[in-house]
């Protein structure tokens, strides 16, 4: 009687359990690296032999993450905004992807256009997070902020913020990157090929849209892929 | 069939109930266009209209606490300033351009003399944020308005969510700003049959269809548009309009066409509020344009009117006032916030 009741109590929490069936979650993380190591926002780089650079803040969106298989898109993420900040230690985000049924993650970085013409948001879009211009509207899509010794700038100071969602100055980025079965997927944002692409001893300072933006932000997609 | 009767019937009164219960609110006359504002995004109510009147009145807002949005904006000059040519803001600093009227925004497309922001929602980080305004961090605005109580609460309780945050301060300002509508000058009144021009306004308006109409386009009398409309560069200000945002040379001193309601209230006139009356204006118009590339082909020659058309354009012009919404009492300084309760 009573090993009978502990079968019923196991079968019960079964069955419960498996209405109670939540889509596995998958974590999606952007790692910023400089050289062959992740990047650690402060820390002194080597840079040219003489000169140095430090990363004080990184910031982007990513945005319309999607899962596709073999060239099919067979996952979307609904609402898909979110504001990554290394500042703030958040560095990815987990969605209810299936494990399995994708080889190729597509997403962009960017707020869209029709966002950025449709008022005010909440959650990560919310304009008061730092990411949106007040003087012109629009979201800052990324922003890269840092000291270089041979920058020229005020204080060695260089800031990129990259935005603009309108023609001709749209600097929304798609990116796709192949990537592997598992239920974490990481992928490695190149910042020393960015900033050496840059060059704060020429360029170091974009704070509007405009074709030194879009030229940067052009950049993501040879910049971003999957972590060994 | 008898039985849908009743269904029917109580299906109609409740969209009556509705449709009174909502349309108040707001104004939105038959002889106006569509809004531009998507209301679906942010439904009008109650509590949010008067909390963001309540905003809009706080100098809260500011960094300092001395300059509230109303400052500028005044309701008794159709939420514009007078006297000033150009804008004062904290620490006594003065901005480079001329404090617009607010009214009619939810048919507005874009905002600024430049057009820089693209949806009422948006606006308020402009001023709030500008060194030259308001000077504060919109950040810090919503740090202060958690810590203080009655903010809190209003805040939590309009938009059903205590982890409320910029985003719905910005919402609650627009809100209130979109029942400013300006649609009971005797204009609107002979549009609807309830008037007739005297013999010189309707002369006017004549005048202002041949001349004025192609960008002060009725019945909002502006077109939304982007003009050169002829003035001389003001080389202590140096301000290039619209083509500092757009980054178009065509663009070059090209200001957003402004709405002639309320004129009367709104006085000194043009961006940089170099015009203190319409005479001033309307010489402008018919003598004072600058020839150049980027002039609007509508004034090109000058505007021709002799001294009676003048007349008879302004007489007009002065059929554009709305003293209704000019002393709405749903518009002004919420003194019950201010003086009954106060808050910390």
């Amino acid at each position: 009687m009573k090993r009978s009741s502990i079968y019923t109590a196991l079968c019960l929490g079964f069955l419960v359990s498996s209405f109670g069936w939540t889509p596995a979650q998958l974590r999606l993380e952007w790692v910023p690296t400089y050289g062959d190591a992740e990047l650690v926002l402060g820390a002194v780089y080597g840079w040219g032999g003489t000169d140095s650079v430090e990363i004080t803040q990184l910031r982007m969106y990513v945005t319309q993450v999607e899962g596709w298989n073999n060239g099919k898109q067979v996952w979307k993420e609904e609402n898909s905004y979110h504001l990554l900040d290394w500042g703030a230690g958040k560095t990815g985000f987990e969605v209810e992807g299936e494990q399995g049924k994708w080889n190729e993650l597509r997403f962009s970085i960017g707020v869209d256009s029709l966002t950025n013409v449709s008022g005010a948001f909440g959650g990560d879009l919310d304009p008061t997070s730092g990411m949106y211009w007040t003087w012109q509207s629009g979201y800052i899509n990324f922003k890269l902020e840092g000291r270089a010794t041979h920058c020229p700038g005020r204080k060695q100071r260089f800031q990129y913020h990259l935005g603009g969602y309108a023609a001709p100055n749209a600097t929304l980025q798609r990116v796709q990157v192949p990537v592997q079965n598992t239920d974490r997927i990481q992928l490695e944002l190149a910042v020393d090929a960015f900033l050496k692409a840059m060059d704060p001893a020429e360029l170091y300072e974009i704070m509007a849209p405009g074709s030194n933006a879009q030229m940067a932000a052009a950049l993501f997609p040879d910049l971003i892929q999957l972590r060994p | 069939m008898k039985y849908w009767l009743p269904i029917l019937v109580l299906l109609a009164m409740s969209q009556m109930a509705f449709w009174q219960r909502e349309t108040p609110l707001m104004d939105l006359p038959d002889h106006f266009p569509r809004p531009s504002y998507t209301f679906s995004r942010n439904p009008l109510d109650t509590d949010k209209i008067e909390l963001g009147r309540v905003l809009f009145y706080d100098p809260i807002l500011s960094r300092d606490s001395t300059i509230s949005c109303a400052t500028c904006h005044s309701p008794y000059n159709a939420f514009a300033h007078t006297d000033h040519d150009l804008s004062h803001g904290i620490e006594g600093t003065i901005g480079t351009r001329n404090a617009p009227p607010l009214f009619n925004l939810a048919w507005s497309t874009s905002f600024m003399w430049d057009g820089a922001i693209n949806h009422l929602d948006m606006q308020a980080l402009a001023p709030i944020s500008h060194p030259g305004e308001m000077g504060e961090e919109m950040g810090n605005v919503v740090e202060k308005l958690k810590r203080h109580d009655r903010y809190d609460a209003m805040l939590g309780a309009a938009f059903g969510k205590e982890d409320w945050q910029g985003a719905e301060v910005l919402l609650a300002l627009a809100q209130f700003q979109l029942t400013l509508v300006s649609s009971n000058t005797r204009y609107d009144q002979v549009r609807r049959g309830e008037a007739e021009f005297a013999e010189q306004e309707a002369k006017g308006y004549e005048l202002f269809q041949q001349n004025c109409n192609a960008c002060h386009a009725e019945p909002l009398f502006t077109n939304q548009g982007f003009a050169d409309n002829g003035l001389p560069v003001d080389t202590t200000l140096n301000d290039w309009g619209r083509a500092k945002i757009s980054g178009q040379s065509t663009d070059s001193l090209a200001f957003k066409v402004p709405s002639l309601r309320n004129l009367k209230f709104t006085p000194p006139y043009m961006h940089d509020g170099r015009f203190q009356s319409l005479s001033q204006v309307l010489k402008h118009y018919t003598d004072g344009t600058v020839a150049r590339p980027g002039l609007a082909p509508e004034i090109r020659g000058g505007i021709q009117l002799d001294p009676r058309e003048r007349t008879d354009l302004i007489a007009f012009l002065l059929t554009l006032n709305d003293s209704e919404f000019v002393f709405n009492p749903r518009h002004q300084f919420p003194r019950d916030f201010f003086l009954k309760g106060e808050g910390k």
